[in-house]
């Protein structure tokens, strides 16, 4: 044990690990480190949770609605609203994150050290989706459940409301990926978060032209899905179509950035 | 020792093509183990490009490298364990502290425990002057602090190779001597490959020199060698007066090649090309002043400045170029 307190411990991690903690513990910094944290959980209440307390204003004001109704509608807006605003909000977010350190030349001196490319590209995956699900899906629904207890003293139902949350946390998962996967392949911001908003905006215009078998094999029919979800209404015919095929994507974008970033002249 | 261990660079070939453009040449550059080796090169030469080939941070097009004996494509991370590396431009995450990028370069090749890291940081800091900054967040940094984080970082883990992008070029004159004099301090534990446009530094502390132009290597040779010129011997002599009498009698002597005499404000300076050091060493001088009426002020053997040899490489290179 002497021995061990009294020298230098040289890391163990090795292949794509090798500086894997390190690195991810630096954007886990940045993060939570400081205050970022705390003003971009505000900035999602306030976007996803105010429209509730829209709701709930509106509602005390019309006698017609029940609380079912008023909850049904309120977790349906809860649920587009998060998938469409945290899918903004991730590539707005993360367009970033590859390009700004090629940019600066942070990342060539992070490479020159013993950090593996892999390593590089999975602390900012790691970091980015742990930290934007906490932050934007999982602070507005727990919240979202306070109110749903306060002003119309219910909840919805825990499993239906969590299976929906992961179909959220899946769609997010998928723009995270396709924004990382740009930044790996383009310099400039302006196409990474171009392509990635377009595509989001093409989910309301191609499912009226396209056939349907090619919608279902876009992320675009989870915002349908998790809101039936959540309502405890009958799933459509083919609904896991979208779900697989979204992992599918995720997992296509992750390798091309992998082997993008991998032959990435610095 | 085998030519593995003698040399820690070394490369066969190695090359690297952009868009067409040849930024590097086959280079076949040998760098020995704790020597401090110089690499010059006009801009554009190619030294960025052969550093980050080194590194890892660029693919070569053909060639092979090794550093330690070890491949730079299959053992790069490993390789880099042991190197230590300043960028021309350094750049770090503007929202650490000088103390906090240490401490996240050191975890690159540290698990702890914590206080030795912290030990290690403190030292690195003291090293290269930075101890009353620390803690500042580096945005507020000047170019010359910013190099000596560079130098501190580069050094952290104790490297056997320390590769360094011209690292005195955006320092001020008592800059440029505390960073050579680090280099100076950590010779005795690491071999030095550096890139510099300046000269006086190289001929100050490097013991080799490589000179790269136009993506290729012109020269490679120890730096005494280098300055000692490729002329043959020659021994310079100066003396007051006519010296035409003492080139006369020099000439006859069968160790002499050739002597050439130039004559400003009284004092004439001998250029004496020899087949022998020894014999001249010995007897130049004593010959010259077997005349009584000889006063001679300088006499020993030709040494070249650097400056003139590289402008002197550098420019036959452009002749070459243009002939072909």
């Amino acid at each position: 044990m002497t021995t061990l307190n009294n020298t230098l411990q040289p890391i163990t991690e090795r292949g794509w690990q090798s500086g894997f903690k390190n690195l991810l513990a630096n954007e886990y910094t940045l993060w939570w480190g400081g205050r970022r944290w705390i003003k971009s959980a505000l900035i999602w209440l306030a976007v996803i949770n105010g429209f509730i307390f829209l709701i709930a204003f509106a509602s005390t004001h019309d006698p017609s609605m029940t609380p079912e109704n008023v909850v049904s509608t309120a977790i349906g807006v809860f649920v587009n609203i998060g998938v469409f605003a945290t899918s903004i909000g991730i590539v707005v977010g993360s367009q970033g994150a590859i390009i700004r350190e090629k940019q600066l030349g942070t990342a060539a001196w992070v490479l020159s050290k013993p950090a593996s490319r892999t390593a590089f590209i999975f602390a900012k995956w790691l970091a980015y989706s742990v930290s934007s699900l906490i932050i934007s899906l999982t602070f507005p629904a727990i919240v979202f459940l306070i109110q749903s207890q306060l002003f119309w003293k219910q909840i919805p139902a825990p499993g239906q409301f969590v299976e929906s949350w992961l179909i959220m946390a899946l769609n997010l998962q998928f723009y995270l990926a396709l924004t990382l996967m740009l930044g790996t392949i383009f310099s400039a911001r302006g196409p990474v978060a171009g392509i990635g908003i377009s595509f989001l905006f093409a989910g309301s215009l191609l499912p009226l032209v396209l056939p349907e078998w090619i919608t279902l094999l876009f992320p675009w029919m989870l915002q349908k899905l998790a809101e039936t979800i959540a309502l405890g209404k009958p799933l459509p015919e083919g609904w896991v179509i979208p779900v697989i095929a979204t992992v599918v994507w995720i997992l296509i974008f992750m390798g091309i950035a992998l082997w993008r970033f991998g032959r990435e002249e610095f | 020792m085998n030519p593995t261990e003698e040399y820690v660079i070394d490369t066969q070939g190695l090359s690297k093509t952009y868009k067409g453009v040849n930024a590097l040449q086959p280079l076949n550059l040998k760098v020995r183990r704790h020597s401090i080796c110089g690499f010059l090169g006009p801009n554009g030469a190619g030294k960025s490009t052969t550093i980050k080939l080194l590194l890892g941070l660029s693919r070569p097009t053909a060639g092979t490298a090794t550093i330690f004996g070890e491949d730079i494509l299959t053992h790069s991370t490993d390789i880099r364990r042991r190197v230590g590396y300043l960028a021309q431009d350094p750049r770090y995450y503007d929202h650490m502290t000088a103390r906090e990028t240490l401490r996240f370069t050191a975890r690159f090749f540290y698990a702890g425990p914590a206080k030795l890291i912290e030990d290690r940081i403190e030292q690195t800091l003291e090293l290269v002057g930075l101890s009353d900054k620390a803690d500042r967040s580096i945005k507020g940094f000047s170019g010359g602090e910013r190099q000596r984080l560079g130098i501190a970082q580069a050094q952290i883990n104790y490297p056997d190779l320390l590769i360094l992008d011209e690292p005195a070029a955006s320092l001020d004159p008592i800059g440029r001597r505390d960073v050579l004099e680090v280099m100076e301090r950590l010779r005795k534990h690491t071999t030095i490959f550096y890139s510099t446009h300046i000269l006086e530094d190289v001929q100050r502390v490097s013991d080799t020199v490589a000179i790269l132009n136009h993506g290729r290597l012109i020269a490679q040779a120890p730096i005494e060698e280098l300055i000692s010129g490729n002329d043959g011997i020659l021994y310079s002599l100066a003396m007051k007066g006519d010296g035409t009498s003492a080139q006369k009698k020099i000439t006859e002597q069968s160790w002499v090649n050739s002597v050439k005499v130039a004559s400003t404000n009284g004092t004439s300076t001998l250029q004496v090309k020899v087949t022998d050091e020894r014999i001249a060493e010995a007897e130049l001088l004593r010959l010259v002043l077997t005349d009584p009426q000889t006063v001679v002020t300088e006499f020993g053997r030709k040494k070249h400045n650097l400056e003139e040899i590289f402008l002197e490489i550098i420019s036959g290179d452009k002749s070459n170029d243009n002939a072909k």
